[in-house]
């Protein structure tokens, strides 16, 4: 598929922005972040900004950006309607608990904190989930209908925002000692997560071939002599996106090198120093893991094959 | 049953306008309906009432609305005004262009006509150009035939009366068994495929295809016959060779309408020896009841088909089916001694050979209607035997391609299959009699004098050849010559080397009309541009003094010419599609056409017809002026072809004549292209059930073909299993005729001159080798066969200019097959240097296994010059698309006095294209992955829109009509009832 | 991108004659290899022609549902049989000519 970096920076923002949502609505109340009231709807807002950022840039993928809000009214068929209604869902609660913390001071009752988190947290996940699922409904990529694209998706946006919370509380506030082990551990999860992905598109039977197309038995052997045309059309542009495959596995190596190896030496560097040095290496690796999930998304595109392009030999 | 839910009053309105025409985007000529809104061309669809193609529309068909709106339209007259080749053009006025052709022409006429060479390529209006070429009075004309596929029509006309395309087709409706030869796809293609549905979908049939290349039809063949190219011939004679020795043959058919029974001279020192033994101009048979000599054409004979036999003066006699089994029943001709060189195994030659016989001899059908034969009989029955064949370029492309064709058609004869129900059928106004009376006319040597006939003709023997007291050619393609005597079509493909040359005479004027010779259609496209460009060094004079072009588009060929006369569109015209040219007909009954303008023309463009008339005006040549000098046809082609009378019954359309407009004779009606146009454009005249089979001895067929003029006389038409115009060149040859060929082509003349088929092996040097020795270049480095095929959805090089069908292909890659590929190392997207005796190509490759392995073949014309048809100077046509044109010399290797014969057939002259050899070599990597030889970007400036934008089409169609408009335009469709139900539409 | 829609602009068309209105594929296929009716309707003649050639969905496991159906190809009756060979009656020219100076011919 053809990989549009409006897609590719929007999964990639809005993964991280609800991932920092997540991340915030469950470690402060959990203690591994320790962030005053403010600081904590400082952190939200950034989230939001993220997210929000994110969402706007899924808009420069629409031929037509006004006609946004009527996918909304799908929600009952469609992953991508639910998607944009949760991802406006998500931001009630998360409003609603930056506002708490902002207006309702110190003594804020601490069960309203927890439930407006919990649901925070919740509806976030969902949020990315259902950004996942637009991808694992499709049958006709085989590289993602599979379940390993919502736990990608999932891990990957928690882990982002993690190393992002970690970074915001190294500088304005404080951990607590399972923090960063418990991000390592995130890190080390959702690279594993990811390498298992790998694995199983390297290993995985294709849905359709071209005996399936020609509607032969699956034993019958054919072989294009030439394809439709052979100047290229929308399809073929579009679903038909090529990459080398020296190529893809060199990306594949930087992606986990720079988002998942450089992170966790980084952090566990970090933890072994002073303060100020945790706080510089979460910073790095916030930027590290931007970067390395910027790769692992246009990977996600440019290796994914349409079934289409089955009839156009490839 | 679900019910779609659809608002009635949404339906929108297509057109307000629906004209039909006949299809111009390859040679099928199919009836098409054009859909207008507001007068803007909206699609085409096919004319499901028309006799070529029922509704079928091909890709190539529905695309014409872009060739309509090609890019590379030529808007206005242009006369050069840099050096040839350059491209440099000043726009003028039609005045002065016409002022300025006329001025050449008129000189030339004024000293010797013959100065004119005017050639056409894919005209569809031969029977005008031919009959102007012959007013202006040079015998130099003729169309691309020479290069296409005379070698089928020659061998065809010259066996049986006919061929195959527009002379026949199998019986598509009962035929159980079809053999196709190596068939070009864009050639007759929705008749073809419209039959080959047909035959793929009855039970019990089967599809041959013989074939070096498994696409397009043979894709679907039940069984493909991988045959190396140019050994067609040697399957062919295999096949006949197990039927002969099998007694699988239809003796009584060949007795009743072959000429197997006539007698033939058998005494190598005598001067008729190998001509007909004739009483009183009467060949003679002998009859099996009475012993006794008798008329071939004498009813109640039962002839013999072997014996020996003397005439009363001492001569011995056999009949002509002998000498046949003389030949066939060689035993190298047996299956086992032909398989190697064939690349087909002897099992697969037997069997097919033992299928065909069992079709043919096991599974007979019969129709039960009456009919009388040529004598007056009547027969119960139609018999027919379905085996059926069809063959156009495979077989024709090489230098043995007539005596291939001929072999195919013998084939055909011992089988009993033509023109009988399941067989191989005649399309009307075919069969003609062997070879029809017309003789190719030559020039008085007077100014100002026409030919005395059309300049193309059928030699019957030395005395019809073009051919000077001393030998040389009369013509300057030297068609029928004693180099090439059966050059029916003429040789257009070595008209610009022979200009170039002087040879045989030098010329002022080379005429040509929509063929790519500066391309596609030439050999050695580098040398050719090199003899339109080349110059006298002593005068600095172009060695071809002037060039006249016309075309509508703009071709490679545009460049080279001093004038160009723009043509318009095929829906911006008025046409014909003539039986007195290339008919459309059906096996079933006659058809012609026209083509009507459908659209003005937006530029400044003239049909080329109109120009020529206007030409024919302004140089008074007979039949296009009256006595005063005032314009016979002052409306132009259209007048023309309604009122033109070629005989005093027989004019360019045969429809609506006669009396009551119901004849195919006679004066036409008043009205007739209005009367074409009511009825579809076309008219069709549907034969009677019991003239439609055996028509060559049919007396209701003959007597009627007759009086329509499509034969000089109702007498039986004889297939020629002997050839004996052949046997009179051959006599020739040996020093028994009066009038004799030149020395230095004796040899030549006696071996190609073979009253029976033989085959001989078609390569560029290896004819030549057994004849005279060669310099000294090794042909066995070549060792792959290299062809081309035209892929269906395009016409020669049309197909590049137009947006929709390049989408399809716009570029080529030379096919490897796998054996080979592993042998040279190479893979899918490699680049090979391709290598012939004469010259390299550097092209991509793909490997594939659907073809002969010791071939390589890619599609034909998709490579063009850069910034030619208007495209872009980074198109992949000329980046990666290539020609093979350029590794095809148009000469032979010299002999060895240096004298260098065309690369033709020599018997027809048609072009040898396919007996290509070349060796293939990977290219190093450092070399740039785009095609060699390039060549210069040929950019014209005058073109309709040569701009590179995008070509926008269907935004026009986008305004809604509503309320009155809609209203009138349902109106005049007769939907006013439909209307008042459902309220105001849309 | 536009997909497939039977060219629903024309088969309910009723500007159009009614024979017209079948997509421009069908009535354009040289070979008649494409039907078009109604499949939902078991009567319809495309329904009985894919009962008859067993007509099939290509690429079922996608689940699209496609609305068309693909007829499979005939089989032949008459496959290569390898090994059948004409029996020679005349082995050379000689015996040819014995065997056929006789030959009663009907004229």
């Amino acid at each position: 598929m053809h990989p549009a970096a409006s897609v590719i920076f929007f999964t990639t923002f809005s993964g991280l922005g609800y991932g920092l949502i997540v991340s915030l609505c469950l470690g402060v109340p959990l203690q591994l972040l320790e962030l005053s009231n403010h600081q904590f709807a400082a952190a939200l807002c950034v989230g939001m900004v993220l997210a929000g950022f994110g969402l706007t840039l899924s808009l420069f993928h629409l031929g037509h950006p006004e006609r946004a809000w009527r996918a909304l009214s799908q929600w009952r068929s469609s992953w991508l309607s639910r998607e944009g209604v949760l991802a406006i869902l998500a931001f009630l609660p998360t409003i609603l608990l930056t506002a708490t913390l902002l207006f309702a001071g110190p003594t804020s009752d601490q069960t309203i904190v927890i439930a407006l988190s919990l649901v925070a947290a919740s509806l976030s996940m969902a949020t990315v989930f259902a950004t996942a699922m637009i991808y694992r409904t499709l049958r006709a990529i085989d590289a993602w209908h599979n379940n390993w694209v919502p736990l990608v998706y999932l891990s990957l946006a928690v882990m982002s925002g993690a190393v992002l919370a970690v970074a915001i509380a190294t500088t304005v506030g404080r951990l607590s000692a399972t923090t960063v082990p418990l991000v390592i551990a995130l890190i080390v999860t959702s690279g594993v997560i990811k390498m298992l992905y790998w694995r199983h598109v390297r290993n995985a039977a294709p849905t359709s071939d071209i005996a399936s197309a020609l509607g032969l038995d699956n034993q019958a052997k054919a072989r294009q002599f030439s394809a439709p045309h052979t100047a290229d059309n929308y399809l073929m542009t579009e679903m038909g996106y090529q990459i080398a495959r020296n190529h893809a596995q060199k990306l594949r190596k930087i992606c986990v090198g720079v988002g998942f190896v450089a992170p966790l030496a980084l952090l566990n560097l970090g933890l072994l120093f002073a303060t100020q040095m945790l706080c510089i290496s979460a910073w790095l690796s916030v930027m590290l893991v931007f970067v390395g999930i910027v790769i692992e998304r246009w990977l996600f595109f440019a290796e994914a094959k349409h079934t289409v392009m089955t009839y156009y030999g490839r | 049953m679900t019910k779609p839910i659809v608002d009635p009053a949404s339906s929108t309105i297509v057109s307000d306008e629906v004209k039909t025409t006949t299809c111009y985007m390859c040679a099928c000529r199919c009836g098409i309906k054009v859909h207008l809104l507001n007068g803007e061309i909206r699609y085409l669809e096919g004319n499901p009432d028309h006799p070529v193609n029922a509704g079928v529309i091909c890709a190539k068909g529905a695309a014409g609305i872009m060739q309509h709106r090609s890019p590379a339209r030529l808007t206005k007259p242009l006369l050069r005004v840099g050096e040839r080749g350059e491209g440099h053009f000043k726009e003028i006025e039609w005045d002065e262009a016409l002022s300025i052709a006329a001025t050449w022409l008129g000189n030339i006429r004024e000293q010797d006509p013959r100065q004119l060479a005017f050639f056409t390529g894919r005209d569809q209006s031969q029977s005008f150009t031919g009959w102007w070429a012959q007013q202006f009075g040079t015998p130099n004309h003729a169309a691309h035939g020479g290069f296409c596929s005379v070698n089928m029509a020659a061998a065809g006309i010259y066996t049986i009366g006919g061929s195959f395309w527009e002379f026949g087709e199998p019986d598509w409706d009962l035929t159980k068994y079809l053999i196709m030869f190596g068939v070009a796809e864009d050639h007759d293609s929705n008749p073809l495929k419209i039959g080959l549905g047909k035959l793929k979908s009855r039970d019990g049939t089967k599809f041959v295809s013989v074939n070096p290349v498994r696409t397009g039809y043979t894709g679907i063949a039940d069984e493909w016959v991988p045959i190396t190219p140019g050994t067609d011939g040697l399957f062919i004679f295999a096949l006949i060779y197990e039927l002969l020795r099998a007694e699988k043959v239809d003796f009584d058919y060949l007795a009743r309408y072959s000429n197997g029974p006539w007698l033939v001279i058998n005494e190598p020192e005598s001067s008729s020896h190998g001509l007909f033994y004739r009483h009183n101009d009467k060949v003679q048979c002998v009859d099996s009841v009475s012993g006794e000599f008798c008329d071939y054409d004498e009813a109640s004979l039962k002839p013999r088909l072997v014996g020996s036999f003397t005439s009363p003066s001492g001569e011995t006699l056999v009949p002509a089916f002998q000498l046949l089994m003389e030949r066939f029943l060689d035993d190298q001709y047996a299956p086992e001694a032909v398989a190697e060189r064939c690349g087909i195994p002897a099992r697969q030659i037997e069997r097919i050979a033992a299928e065909i016989a069992e079709v043919a001899f096991d599974q007979e059908i019969v129709i039960e209607q009456p009919w009388i034969d040529w004598a007056g009989r009547q027969q119960e029955r139609f018999v027919g035997r379905p085996v059926s064949m069809h063959a156009m370029r495979g077989i024709s492309a090489h230098a043995n391609g007539f005596q291939t064709c001929r072999a195919l058609h013998i084939l055909q004869m011992l089988l009993g299959t033509i023109d009988v129900p399941g067989g191989f059928r005649y399309k009307p106004p075919f069969p003609k009699h062997v070879p029809p009376g017309q003789k190719p006319a030559r020039a008085s040597g007077q100014a100002n004098t026409p030919l005395a006939g059309l300049p193309l003709g059928f030699p019957s023997g030395p005395e019809d050849l073009l051919v000077e007291e001393d030998g040389t050619a009369h013509r300057i393609d030297k068609a029928f010559s004693w180099e090439y005597p059966l050059a029916l079509h003429g040789m257009m493909h070595m008209v610009i080397h022979n200009c170039w040359a002087g040879d045989p005479y030098p010329i002022d004027t080379l005429f040509l009309y929509m063929a790519n010779m500066a391309w596609n259609s030439s050999m050695n496209v580098p040398q050719t541009l090199n003899y339109l460009t080349d110059k006298d060094p002593g005068s600095g004079e172009y060695k071809i003094p002037h060039i006249i072009y016309s075309d509508a588009y703009c071709s490679e060929t545009v460049a080279y010419a001093d004038l160009v006369l723009p043509d318009t569109t095929y829906l911006e015209r008025w046409d014909c599609i003539s039986l007195l040219d290339r008919p459309i007909g059906d096996a079933d009954g006659a058809a012609d056409a026209i083509r009507q303008p459908i659209v003005k023309p937006d530029r400044d463009v003239r049909p080329f017809q109109d120009v020529l008339l206007a030409l024919g005006v302004r140089l008074k040549l007979p039949g296009m002026v009256d006595a005063a000098g005032k314009a016979s046809y002052p409306e132009g082609y259209a007048d023309y072809i309604a009122h033109h009378m070629r005989t005093p019954k027989v004019g360019p359309l045969a429809g609506f004549r006669g009396a009551d407009g119901k004849g195919i004779t006679g004066p036409a009606v008043k009205n007739q292209l209005q009367r074409y146009i009511d009825n579809g454009c076309f008219y069709r005249h549907e034969l009677t059930p019991q003239q439609r089979y055996y028509k060559f001895a049919n007396w209701d067929y003959l007597t009627f073909a007759h009086d329509a003029g499509w034969i000089g006389n109702a007498d039986p038409i004889v297939m020629q299993l002997y050839s004996e115009p052949l046997q009179r060149f051959r006599l020739a040859a040996e020093g028994k005729h009066h009038l004799q060929p030149p020395t230095h082509l004796r040899d030549r003349l006696h071996r190609y001159s073979d009253p029976l088929p033989f085959y001989f092996e078609a390569s560029e040097t290896g004819e030549t080798d057994k004849l005279e020795v060669v310099d000294g270049r090794d042909k066995h480095k070549m060792l792959l066969h290299a062809i081309t095929q035209r892929p269906m959805h395009m016409y020669h090089s049309w197909g590049s200019q137009n947006a929709w069908l390049r989408q399809i292909t716009n570029r080529n890659v030379l096919y490897i097959h796998s054996h080979v590929a592993t042998n040279l190392g190479l893979e899918d997207g490699d680049w090979v240097w391709i290598t012939s005796q004469h010259a390299k190509v550097k092209a991509p490759i793909q490997i594939s296994d659907l073809h002969n392995q010791h071939t390589v073949w890619t599609w034909n014309a998709i490579g063009k010059r850069k910034s030619a048809w208007g495209l872009a100077p980074s198109a992949p046509e000329s980046q990666t698309g290539f020609l093979l044109n350029h590794l095809i010399d148009e000469l032979l290797p010299p002999r060895k006095d240096g004298y260098r014969y065309s690369n033709s057939d020599p018997l027809t002259g048609q072009a040898a294209w396919f007996d290509l050899q070349v060796s293939i070599e990977k290219c190093a990597p450092s070399e740039l992955r785009i095609t060699e030889p390039q060549f210069k970007a040929s950019q014209i400036d005058g073109l309709f829109s040569g701009k590179n934008e995008p070509l926008q089409f269907g935004k026009e169609f986008e305004r809604k009509i509503t309320g009155r408009a809609a209203t009138t335009i349902r109106e005049r469709l007769g939907q006013a009832e439909h209307i008042s139900e459902k309220g105001d539409p849309v | 991108m536009k997909k497939c829609t039977l060219c629903v602009d024309k088969i309910y068309n009723e500007n159009l004659p009614v024979e017209s209105r079948v997509p421009a594929c069908v009535a354009a296929c040289p070979t008649g290899a494409r039907s078009f009716g109604d499949l939902a309707d078991k009567d319809s003649g495309v329904s009985q022609l894919v009962a008859a050639r067993g007509g099939v969905d290509l690429m079922p496991e996608q689940g699209c549902k496609p609305v068309n159906k693909y007829l499979p190809t005939r089989t032949k009756v008459s496959a290569h049989e390898s090994d059948r060979k004409l029996a020679p009656k005349v082995d050379n020219l000689g015996s040819a000519l014995l065997r056929w100076v006789d030959k009663t011919l009907s004229g």
